[in-house]
């Protein structure tokens, strides 16, 4: 009959034990065997303790689930509401920069008003807000999607009050029929693909149909396509990686949006993560499980993938171009076809992503008075007369694309 | 053990279910009311499986206290218990924040009474440490399914209770102690395997578990077999 070992002491304490090379006491000398038990029990205790750190990474960083958790919840719930509420919760989930969510909604009875929430900026990187506006567009665009899927027309005003420079859009909403539209059907699947494209080409008809301008004035679209100038682009691109990293404040501003943990993201419910880093499942946990990146590291990697995937698997580049890019009306309006574009690319297959350091270089020249450098080269690609808004790469997808954390719509109504 | 020891295990069994007892009230207001007062949970991401983990170690706590009372004065028996009572102490610090403060202040004081002979409990936990650090693995397991998707939850739920049995199970049978072994870090390295870790596990798991398989017909006890390399 077998022993418990919870229930009896197989060696006694107060007698010497079994086999003398078990204990090594002052009078015994130290055996090989005791030796190599120890060294054997030393290693074993070692690689325990290294696979109960990494376990708790896996915890820690939500190895086993990514994209879930109330921060994910959104995209989940967006079609739940049947009202004007319903329609915030789609507007929410649209594309912005470095996923601040720069809005704040204000739904009545008739009227959604949108504003910018001033606090969500990613300072040096986007000094004059283009992209924050152009994000609002983005949001603006998703809300009329779901307005008119939920039976409300809605009359969009821009810029309502040339006093309140936050308040950006009041949309007046009148009963009627609802609209199918199959970019409403791809808000909840519509997300930032940074992952490798494949070889497939997207041809020309393909790009062109990606394009709806209507009731959309003073922003177009201008596609990079012939292999030279993608090619050209894709150094570009690299070119503008290297000198946001190289500038403190932009490395600084971009990186303080940077959610390292589970803990981070669900807690906060924005910023970028590692789960939409388009990585593979297995880097993916290779990544998380290294210890948190450090912001020079986490730039390092960006500028790698921009060069080895991002520009690498480009099949096509688009670039919004407007006349006047200062101006906040047209933003909001190249932020709403900028959203169409993706939407409609989700609802064929196409991936997207946005890539706007160009611009960012840009801008961050004029402001500290540096000579220009990325403006001109940017200008060789594209069209006279008008400037560049942002930018995104298209292709095919390799792999499936994970989506990025929101705030709950608790957060975002005024 | 001293004349002293039967009241000490009296002190230490109420210490334990008093202890454990708010720790089951502090598991169920993690999982139910958690998010809402996050400053006294830890606002935690996930307070549901947190608050359920809770719950289980402060059974763990509870049942580990009466145990020790009947548990005669057996070292290995009462680091056990000592063990169950310590883990559970420490741990829920991380599950459920402030409102461990209460149930630790009388579950480690429980723990360190829960031994009577020190040297003896060294000497035991030396001699059985691959065991323990099978049931360590266990435990890694359990905390790694804590944050899964539920059906990885199961699964490594399963696996990590699996090697913990494998750990202190009196005398298994070859066949039971390799069933054990498989459930618990096949399915999980097989269905996670991507995570890196679960192929860890299993990896770590079989060096350290090889030679506590008894080499002879089915039905041998474990118990008798070498420890970690097989020396003793």
């Amino acid at each position: 009959m077998p022993r418990s070992v919870l229930t009896a002491d197989p060696v006694p304490p107060t007698l010497p034990p079994a086999d003398p090379s078990a204990v090594s006491g002052p009078h015994q000398p130290v055996s090989r065997r005791s030796i190599i038990r120890a060294l054997g029990l030393g290693a074993a205790t070692v690689l325990v303790a290294g696979t109960g750190l990494l376990g708790y990474r896996v915890y820690d960083t939500a190895v086993l689930k990514p994209g879930s958790g109330a921060a994910y919840d959104p995209w989940q719930q967006w079609r739940e509401d049947l009202g004007p509420l319903g329609a915030v919760a789609a507007a929410i989930l649209a594309a912005n920069p470095h996923n601040t969510q720069p809005w704040i909604f204000a739904v009545a009875v008739t009227t959604i008003d949108v504003y910018a929430d001033p606090t969500r900026t990613i300072g040096t990187i986007d000094p004059f807000l283009r992209e924050q506006h152009v994000g609002l567009g983005c949001a603006l665009e998703n809300l009329v999607l779901a307005c008119r899927a939920r039976s409300l027309e809605p009359d969009v005003e821009l810029l309502p009050d040339p006093r309140d420079e936050t308040w950006v859009a009041r949309l007046t909403l009148v009963p009627s029929a609802a609209t199918a539209d199959d970019r409403y059907e791809a808000i909840g699947s519509r997300h930032t693909d940074r992952g490798p494209y494949d070889t497939r080409e997207v041809l020309q008809e393909d790009l062109a149909q990606l394009v709806d301008t209507a009731e959309l004035t003073g922003a177009d679209v201008h596609w990079v396509t012939r292999p030279t100038d993608v090619a050209a682009m894709g150094e570009l691109l690299v070119d503008a990686a290297a000198a946001v990293i190289a500038d403190e404040d932009q490395s600084r501003d971009g990186f303080a949006w940077f959610r390292g943990s589970d803990d981070e993201v669900q807690l906060n419910a924005d910023g970028l993560t590692l789960d939409a880093q388009g990585l593979s499942p297995l880097l993916l946990s290779a990544a998380k499980l290294l210890p948190a990146s450090s912001r020079s590291a986490g730039d390092a990697f960006w500028v790698d993938q921009t060069r080895d995937v991002h520009t690498k698997t480009a099949k096509a580049y688009g670039v919004i171009v407007v006349a006047g890019p200062d101006d906040r009306a047209v933003q909001l309006t190249a932020g709403r076809l900028l959203q169409r574009i993706h939407l409609t690319a989700t609802s064929r297959g196409i991936s997207l992503q946005h890539m706007n350091q160009i611009t960012e270089r840009i801008d961050r020249e004029q402001v500290t008075g540096a000579p220009a450098s990325f403006g001109p080269r940017f200008a060789e690609f594209l069209p006279p007369e008008v400037a560049p808004l942002v930018t995104f790469r298209v292709g095919y997808p390799t792999q499936a694309v994970r989506p990025s954390p929101r705030r709950a719509l608790a957060a975002v109504i005024a | 053990m001293t004349t002293a020891a039967p009241g000490r295990h009296r002190l230490v069994a109420r210490l334990g279910v008093l202890g454990g007892g708010l720790g089951l009230v502090a598991g169920v207001i993690q999982a139910s009311v958690g998010s809402r007062i996050p400053e006294w949970t830890g606002n935690k991401a996930d307070p549901v499986p947190l608050g359920l983990l809770t719950i289980a170690l402060s059974l763990l706590a509870i049942v580990m206290a009466l145990w020790q009372r009947r548990s005669g004065p057996a070292t290995a028996a009462r680091g056990a218990a000592a063990l169950a009572l310590l883990v559970p102490g420490l741990l829920c610090f991380t599950t459920v924040g402030r409102l461990w403060f209460l149930p630790a202040a009388l579950l480690l004081p429980a723990a360190a009474m829960a031994v009577d002979d020190w040297r003896g409990t060294a000497a035991a936990v030396g001699r059985n440490w691959s065991r323990c650090l099978l049931a360590a693995l266990g435990a890694i397991e359990l905390l790694m399914a804590a944050g899964a998707t539920p059906l990885l939850m199961i699964v490594a739920s399963v696996g990590g209770l699996a090697l913990i049995t494998a750990a202190w199970l009196p005398g298994p049978s070859r066949p039971t102690l390799v069933g054990l072994l498989v459930v618990g870090t096949v399915p999980f390295a097989v269905l996670a395997w991507t995570a890196i870790v679960p192929v860890l596990l299993l990896v770590v798991t079989a060096g350290i578990a090889a030679p506590l398989i008894p080499r002879s017909g089915p039905g041998e006890s474990v118990v008798g077999h070498g420890d970690l390399l097989g020396v003793r």
